[in-house]
């Protein structure tokens, strides 16, 4: 009881926080913090995989971009971000099905290189086909579209406050809609086939349909994350398909706890501020990130979630129970 | 009696040794068979076959009139089919209670709910306790698989095996690693579902003790091939069992 | 049109060979040690920028230039296993994979922290120039040489696995670890050797593709991709099946790149895919 309280008020504390930081922040924490929400929705769809259903997808980059590419193309013809969003993660939805059939009927590992290679034949797509993605110059004037259902009701969204609104509640739903999800049945299934897959179909679960679920919805989930891109920048470049894209997803969920639902979200985060200091001194950030990964991997498997839970937290309760 | 699984003429081989040797068995229910012989008889290869997790390389097996030779695993255990493994196979992660879940879950065809939540669904929910209670697990309902005691989780693999409501169960020496409590009270609930009618039990055993206390049936496997099936009785007079016997277990 | 087919066959048979030498190492530590290495194609990489720097820069010969650049990377690859990868063979796969993946963009900014962003290509050593006139048509020398050479490697790859006794030591614990160690096998020095011996012939692949090939980083990740596809149309751990299957992909990668320009590396996935719903564990695959 006391653990859940606990979590409902930081909830409700960093929602008002999010909801209230137009009036103090200036542009750029503003957009400091949609990149830190879409890539939160981009690696908690990359962890439904992984920390859920025990399968590392190196590819998510390829459904961003996706998602990415279909909601700028929509929004090029059709100005609403709702068509745009929707296309997008539809888009992303479609192509996780179809890759997702082939890559689910293997082992771990094969999963793991075939992932990668998706993701990578979609960048190489992007990068090569210019009469659809525009090539390495990508795609551009790509509207901040308003958004709302023509006839009923019409939002501006070319200030960065109100964009900035739009994602927030975007983002929020689906953190809250995942939130919900990984207390179903579904994803105990999920978790199930994670910790063994024989005993799972010997429990009677059709182990490939449920990993090409998980696959689809995290393929969505990537696509959700792209498609808030375009409107942001008002452009859609290959880069976003590429294998270091991919890395992202990996990197913060490693750095936020793999086996725990906010570790996503708090390495998204903590990632954010990290890039934003290392990039002042350095241009090589890659090799950070990789050391960073490197260092997790084999001192502090368990991420910041899990050295909150299991260092900070008793000190504080520690504290609180012995100071008064 | 209704016959519950019949094979016809399974054969598998392994490089050129015989694992399974033109076996024709037919299984009936409320008969609890256990099958017995030396090591690298076949025995875990035939229940792997005919649970799905093998493929013959020729012969059929049918469950309940139906050529089930071609389905998968779970296709299978949907039908009816269970089984507990050798080396216990549970989902180290999940507490106790959710590991159970999963095969109820399964069972009632609610695998697919992606909002609902797992912890306040009360069919699950009894079924669950009702599993616990019966293999003696419900003060440890919250304890991560993982971590249970290797007794407990022999308890628990076979928990899982009857969870999926199965008409026949094979379990694969079920009592390995038991302490003497535990083989009490496992075989207790053995014998009790057997005689309920409610589930056909097929157990591989080296432990004789238990064998000759609860099988109605014997079969003995050698090299793949069946050389002896009967009642008990059959079975320690026969004197080709014996010979195979010899220096290894007593009858 | 048909010289130009057979003329782009024989630029897909040595790209071919740079895959096998590529893919061959990547198999091998697999199937004897388990791990799959994602950072395989960045000793690839090492191994052109070692090269280039003796050859293209400090004018050394080419033999003995791609020579000492294998020495470099295989002691590059002898600490990646003794340092990071021995702690790794006990935890789950998932973190192994990730730690792996970690190393590529570690090399990646390292190489362009050493030798700058920019591509380079040296010069085609004298006596590999020129061409060759074969049918009426002139053909590079230097592929015919790729060809040779790694026709000669996979030759002497078998000769090692087959012949000698560390061939046959690695061939054992491939097929049982415990048992190998059981009866004295230093397992952890037999890891190290493989690891050291698959860096070389991934450096080996990067050394001699520099006077026709890009030296930039992120070659070695291109590649690995391939080398993917290639282990999973062959089979996990297959050397055999590496080499059949970096045949297929390197001539269809040619061809592609001849017919089908944007969709070269599409062409790849579709063939692989084919092969994985007809045979998924991979051509030669258990």
């Amino acid at each position: 009881m006391e653990r859940k309280a606990h979590g409902y008020l930081f909830t409700w504390i960093l929602i008002a926080f999010l909801l209230a930081l137009p009036f103090f922040g200036g542009q750029y924490v503003l957009y400091m913090v949609i990149q830190i929400l879409i890539l939160s929705v981009f690696a908690l769809g990359f962890n439904l995989l992984l920390g859920y259903t025990g399968l590392l997808s190196f590819g998510q980059a390829g459904f961003f971009a996706v998602g990415a590419y279909a909601s700028a193309k929509v929004l090029l013809v059709f100005p609403s971000l709702i068509l745009g969003v929707g296309a997008g993660v539809l888009a992303g939805a479609l192509a996780a099905a179809i890759l997702g059939v082939l890559c689910v009927r293997h082992t771990r590992i094969y999963f793991s290189m075939l992932t990668l290679s998706f993701g990578m034949m979609i960048y190489s797509l992007a990068w090569k086909w210019r009469e659809v993605t525009g090539g390495d110059d990508g795609l551009v004037g790509i509207p901040r579209a308003p958004m709302g259902i023509p006839g009923i009701f019409q939002l501006d969204m070319s200030p960065m406050s109100h964009y900035y609104y739009f994602v927030v509640v975007v983002c929020l739903g689906a953190i809250f809609l995942l939130r919900r999800m990984v207390q179903s049945p579904f994803v105990l299934i999920l978790k199930g086939i994670r910790d063994s897959e024989t005993r799972a179909s010997f429990a009677g679960i059709p182990v490939r349909r449920y990993k090409l679920l998980a696959f689809i919805v995290a393929g969505a989930y990537a696509a959700l994350a792209g498609s808030l891109l375009p409107p942001l920048e008002n452009t859609v470049t290959p880069p976003i398909a590429h294998w270091t894209h991919s890395a992202e997803p990996v990197m913060v969920t490693l750095l936020g706890g793999i086996y725990s639902f906010y570790g996503p979200i708090v390495g998204s985060f903590f990632f954010y501020i990290l890039k934003d200091v290392i990039v002042r001194f350095t241009q090589y950030w890659l090799i950070c990130f990789g050391a960073i990964i490197v260092f997790l991997v084999l001192a502090f498997r368990g991420g910041l979630v899990v050295f909150y839970e299991e260092r900070i937290l008793p000190w504080l309760r520690g504290r609180i129970t012995k100071g008064g | 009696m209704a016959e519950l699984l019949r094979t016809e003429g399974i054969r598998k081989f392994f490089g050129v040794v015989s694992a399974a040797n033109n076996v024709s068995l037919s299984f009936q229910e409320g008969v609890l068979t256990s099958i017995i012989g030396p090591n690298g008889a076949g025995k875990t290869t035939f229940i792997n076959i005919l649970t799905g997790h093998v493929k013959p390389d020729s012969g059929k097996i049918f469950f309940k009139g139906q050529d089930i030779t071609d389905l998968p695993v779970h296709s299978r255990v949907q039908k009816g089919i269970s089984r507990s493994f050798q080396i216990g196979d549970i989902f180290p992660k999940l507490t106790v209670k959710e590991n159970l879940a999963i095969p109820v879950i399964a069972k009632k065809g609610k695998g697919m709910n992606f909002l609902s939540q797992v912890e306040k669904d009360r069919e699950v929910g009894e079924r669950v306790q009702d599993l616990m209670r019966t293999v003696g697990l419900e003060d440890k309902a919250n304890m991560e698989a993982g971590f249970l005691s290797h007794g407990d989780q022999r308890l628990l693999e076979i928990a899982l095996a009857m969870a999926s409501e199965p008409s026949l169960l094979f379990l694969d020496e079920p009592t390995a690693g038991m302490n003497p409590v535990e083989r009490v009270r496992i075989l207790e609930q053995i014998r009790k579902l057997s005689q309920d009618r409610s589930m056909t039990f097929v157990i591989v055993e080296h432990d004789m003790d238990i064998v000759f206390a609860l099988s109605d049936r014997i079969v003995v496997l050698h090299r793949g091939a069946v050389v002896a099936d009967g009642r008990p009785q059959e079975i320690r007079e026969n004197d080709q069992v014996k010979e195979i016997y010899l220096g290894e277990e007593v009858l | 049109m048909l010289d130009n087919l057979v003329f782009q066959g024989l630029i897909g048979l040595s790209l071919a060979m740079y895959l096998w030498l590529l893919s061959a190492g990547l198999t091998l530590v697999f199937g004897v040690a388990g791990i799959l290495n994602f950072a395989h194609g960045s000793l690839f990489m090492l191994g052109a920028y070692f090269a280039f720097t003796l050859y293209g820069k400090w004018g050394w010969a080419f033999g003995p230039s791609v020579l000492v650049s294998l020495i470099g990377v295989g002691v590059v690859g002898a600490v990646m296993e003794r340092v990071f990868f021995r702690r790794i063979y006990d935890l789950d796969l998932p973190y192994q994979l990730i730690l792996t993946f970690g190393f590529i963009l570690i090399f990646d900014d390292l190489v362009k922290m050493i030798w700058g962003g920019v591509a380079m290509i040296p010069p085609m050593p004298q006596w590999l120039d020129g061409q060759l006139v074969i049918l009426g048509r002139p053909f590079p020398v230097y592929n015919i040489f790729i060809v040779g050479l790694g026709g000669a490697v996979a030759l002497l790859l078998w000769i090692v696995l087959e012949r000698t006794w560390w061939g046959r030591t690695i061939r054992a614990s491939a097929y049982d670890r415990e048992m190998a160690s059981a009866i004295g096998v230093d397992i952890p020095r037999l890891f190290t050797s493989v690891f050291v011996f698959a860096a070389m012939l991934a450096a080996l692949g990067g050394a001699l593709g520099t006077p026709v090939r890009v030296v930039a980083p992120g070659i070695g990740t291109a590649m690995i991709i391939q080398a993917f596809v290639i282990t999973v149309i062959g089979g996990l751990g297959n050397l055999k099946g590496a080499f059949v299957g970096a045949l297929i992909v390197g001539v269809l990668t040619a061809y592609g790149i001849l017919l089908f320009p944007v969709f070269e590396l599409f062409i790849i996935f579709v063939v692989m895919a084919l092969v994985l719903m007809v045979k998924p564990e991979g051509l030669f695959g258990r």
